[in-house]
């Protein structure tokens, strides 16, 4: 189970034969929701392997870039208004609010920590009781039991400093949202794999049903997106719309029972807004009332104004209604050391791969 | 007796500041450091032209596996002279110590820039020593100038497609090392800065081989130097994903934290141009585990690309800001 | 969303913790949602936690299948 076996170049060179075998002719788009599956797509240059009537795109699936201005906006008043020790994933230093980033916050005085596991930013709440520890909780349902698991340990060691400041969202909706755009047109989906391991492949199946659209669960080896690119293939060949699962290894159909049980336990599904979609119907999580104490939502009087940058049209590249280059400030005013929107900071966000590899 | 610790006399220019520089930095220094305290070293310069560089240093940790800020201070300067194909003669050390640090922490520090001085054969010929109150320094910062002699500059011809570009060992090992020390990070491996003197090596080489181009590829790493060297060209740049060497545990790494070793520092090695038949000859000269990764093409002009393991192309564009490891 | 990666399970100690190796990087992380983990066993670790366990039998198969696709490009 070596990662470099999922990577064979021989075995990659047979499944896109097979690809170019099975696809039928008329033109497709297939839209991957994972920025996990954007990074490997353009690390190894999966769209020339492709046929051409396939286009590949990348949807919302990037948690960075579907955080709304706001959720930054309040993680920087955190820090500098209310004095806490912000925790944060690394991935969000450099999204530009609407005055300035987290990074920017930590040149002005705010202690702003990277950290790898919202784990660590609970071990270091305890270490140090007079600072408020917040981590900034953003992430689709693979990341909720990670985020969500040092509240319970909080509550059990009675650590009382500790809060997450939650902008969870589940995927599901999110798919739901891009099949109900006028805008874009997606004759299937890469399922995100490790999103799909925590929730199980049934919470696909009404939307393949209501929408016609056939899905496979994808993993993020280039093997394993190549696989649920075939399996689309032979789909859309075959004018079906199953919910498909190309990375069976890591995903049993029932996801992981435990994880799904505690995030029962610690969140509720709410109504949330993503950028670029708007406010999404069941798109998100909160806290549920038993562990208000560790919301940050609620523990703090949290003020800012948000505003979203002029000219930005992160929301329309985020569902793949454009390209970046088609959006007018890519590189024109919009690169990685100054980024306008999140496309462009996240390493995947699509305006981030597009102007880095491309 | 209490742990001994600088203080800001130690900067005043009087007693203090006279017995840190003869108890510290002159003992420990020997045969590498100044032969004499006056305001500036009079020397006597061999034929040839001068080339003179500066760094600064302020790394942190101070100490590190497989090195510390005295190796680097020491390291980075000969290295930044020895690409220009220089010898290197002389360094000067500026040292800004903070309130607080240990004496033995000093004293270690110096014994590195002592052994890293004798291991490239040059001297520490000038100094300077300023404290600064507790809480305004990380320890200690250190500036190093180097000067050295360039008899015989890089050869003629000029880069041109067909030509290799080869390193003389794993990539990424520095950056990748002190990434595991940041607190937040902390993840056990046996990763070690590469962190040494390179001139040594690159006369080895360049006494055989001609070497059209060099550059140690410090902050930014090998993609961020390459760039450098395509930048503007009408010729571009072919890596090989398959022959860059990493060492194991910088792989396991780059999949933990998402981050790419080709941008990360690296304080040991050397990037070389060399003429498609010196290749294997420079590479065998360069030893460990020194490698061919690309050439010189004549396609993508201006820019460097990426030949990917499944034999698809990318360009590896230049680094915009300090990495930091992702979830996605 | 989602940068986990497979890991065996080197050691396991008391709390819901344990250990693995990713290419010579020991990496520890929480058995807190994993249903009897033992050591040996695969499983994914995302931001410090392993979120699920990895069929190795699954996985040999699925390679064997992808090796005996007959058209290559």
């Amino acid at each position: 189970m070596q990662l470099k076996d999922f990577r064979d170049p021989g075995l990659a060179s047979k499944l896109v034969g097979a690809i170019h075998a099975a696809m039928p002719s008329g033109r497709f788009t297939v839209m991957e929701v994972c920025g996990g599956q954007t990074h490997t797509i353009y690390k190894y240059c999966l769209r020339e392997m492709l046929p051409e009537n396939l286009r590949l795109i990348s949807g919302p699936g990037c948690p960075v870039c579907v955080t709304p201005i706001r959720f930054i906006d309040r993680a920087v008043s955190l820090a500098l208004d209310h004095g806490c020790t912000v925790y944060t994933f690394g991935d969000l230093m450099r999204v530009p609010g609407t005055a300035m980033s987290l990074e920017r916050a930590a040149a002005e005085g705010g202690d702003i920590r990277a950290v790898y596991s919202p784990l660590q930013a609970l071990a270091r709440a305890a270490d140090e009781p007079e600072r408020e520890a917040v981590f900034l909780g953003i992430g689709f349902e693979t990341t909720m039991p990670a985020v969500i698991l040092p509240i319970v340990q909080a509550a059990e060691q009675g650590i009382e400093n500790f809060s997450v400041l939650l902008s969870g969202k589940r995927v599901p909706p999110v798919l739901e949202a891009v099949l109900q755009s006028p805008d874009v047109r997606v004759n299937g989906f890469i399922t995100p794999g490790h999103v799909t391991a925590v929730i199980g492949t049934q919470p696909y199946a009404p939307l393949c049903e209501k929408y016609r659209v056939p899905m496979a669960v994808g993993g993020f080896e280039p093997l394993d997106l190549l696989a649920a690119v075939l399996n689309l293939a032979q789909q859309f060949a075959a004018c079906t719309h199953e919910n498909a699962n190309a990375y069976t290894r890591a995903v049993p159909s029932d996801g992981n029972p435990k994880a799904q049980a505690l995030m029962a336990r610690v969140l509720e599904v709410a109504d949330d807004e993503l950028r670029g979609l708007g406010t999404v119907p069941q798109g998100g999580f909160a806290i549920r009332e038993e562990y208000a104490a560790f919301d940050a939502n609620r523990r703090f009087d949290i003020q800012v104004e948000s505003r979203e940058p002029a000219g930005c049209a992160c929301g329309q590249v985020l569902c793949g209604v454009i390209e970046p280059p088609e959006c007018p400030l890519f590189r024109t005013v919009c690169s990685p050391d100054s980024p306008v929107g999140a496309c462009m900071v996240s390493a995947e966000g699509a305006c981030n791969a597009a102007y880095l590899f491309e | 007796m209490a742990e001994q610790k600088i203080i800001l006399g130690h900067g005043s220019g009087g007693r203090l500041t006279h017995e840190l520089v003869r108890d510290v930095f002159c003992r420990h220094l020997g045969d590498n450091g100044p032969s004499s305290l006056d305001d500036g070293a009079v020397l006597d310069f061999p034929a040839g032209r001068l080339v003179y560089t500066t760094d600064s240093y302020v790394v942190s940790p101070l100490e590190f596996p497989g090195g510390d800020i005295g190796t680097l201070c020491v390291a980075g300067t000969v290295n930044d002279l020895a690409v220009m194909g220089a010898k290197p003669l002389w360094l000067s050390l500026g040292v800004i110590l903070e309130a607080g640090l240990s004496f033995q922490t000093l004293e270690r520090i110096v014994r590195s820039i002592a052994r890293t001085a004798a291991a490239a054969g040059v001297q520490i010929v000038c100094g300077d020593t300023k404290v600064v109150e507790r809480g305004r320094g990380d320890g200690i910062y250190i500036n190093t100038s180097g000067v050295g002699v360039l008899t015989r500059p890089l050869a003629e011809a000029p880069v041109a497609p067909g030509d290799k570009i080869l390193i003389n060992g794993t990539i990424g090992d520095h950056g990748m090392t002190l990434l595991t020390l940041r607190r937040g990070f902390e993840l056990g491996t046996h990763l070690q800065s590469d962190c040494a003197p390179l001139n040594h090596l690159i006369e080895k080489v360049r006494a055989v081989v001609d070497v059209k181009w060099m550059r140690d590829p410090t902050r930014g790493g090998v993609a961020t130097a390459l760039n450098e060297l395509a930048d503007g060209s009408e010729w571009g740049i072919l890596l090989q994903e398959e022959s860059l060497p990493f060492s194991e545990p910088v792989r396991g790494l780059e999949e933990l934290l998402g981050l790419d070793p080709l941008y990360s520092a690296n304080e040991g090695k050397v990037l070389m141009v060399v003429s498609a038949a010196d290749a294997d000859k420079a590479c065998a000269l360069l030893g460990g585990q020194a490698a061919v990764i690309g050439e010189i093409t004549a396609e993508h002009a201006g820019r460097l690309v990426l030949n990917t393991t499944l034999n698809t192309r990318r360009t590896l564009g230049v680094l915009t800001s300090d990495p930091l490891p992702r979830i996605c | 969303m989602c940068l986990a990666i497979p890991i065996q399970i080197s050691r396991l100690s008391g709390d819901e913790q344990a250990e693995g190796t990713q290419q010579g990087v020991v990496l520890p992380f929480s058995t807190a949602v994993i249903e009897n983990p033992q050591v040996g066993d695969y499983v994914l670790v995302h931001a410090g936690i392993a979120i699920q366990k990895l069929d190795e039998a699954d996985a040999l198969e699925t390679l064997a299948v992808w090796a005996e696709l007959q058209q290559e490009r």
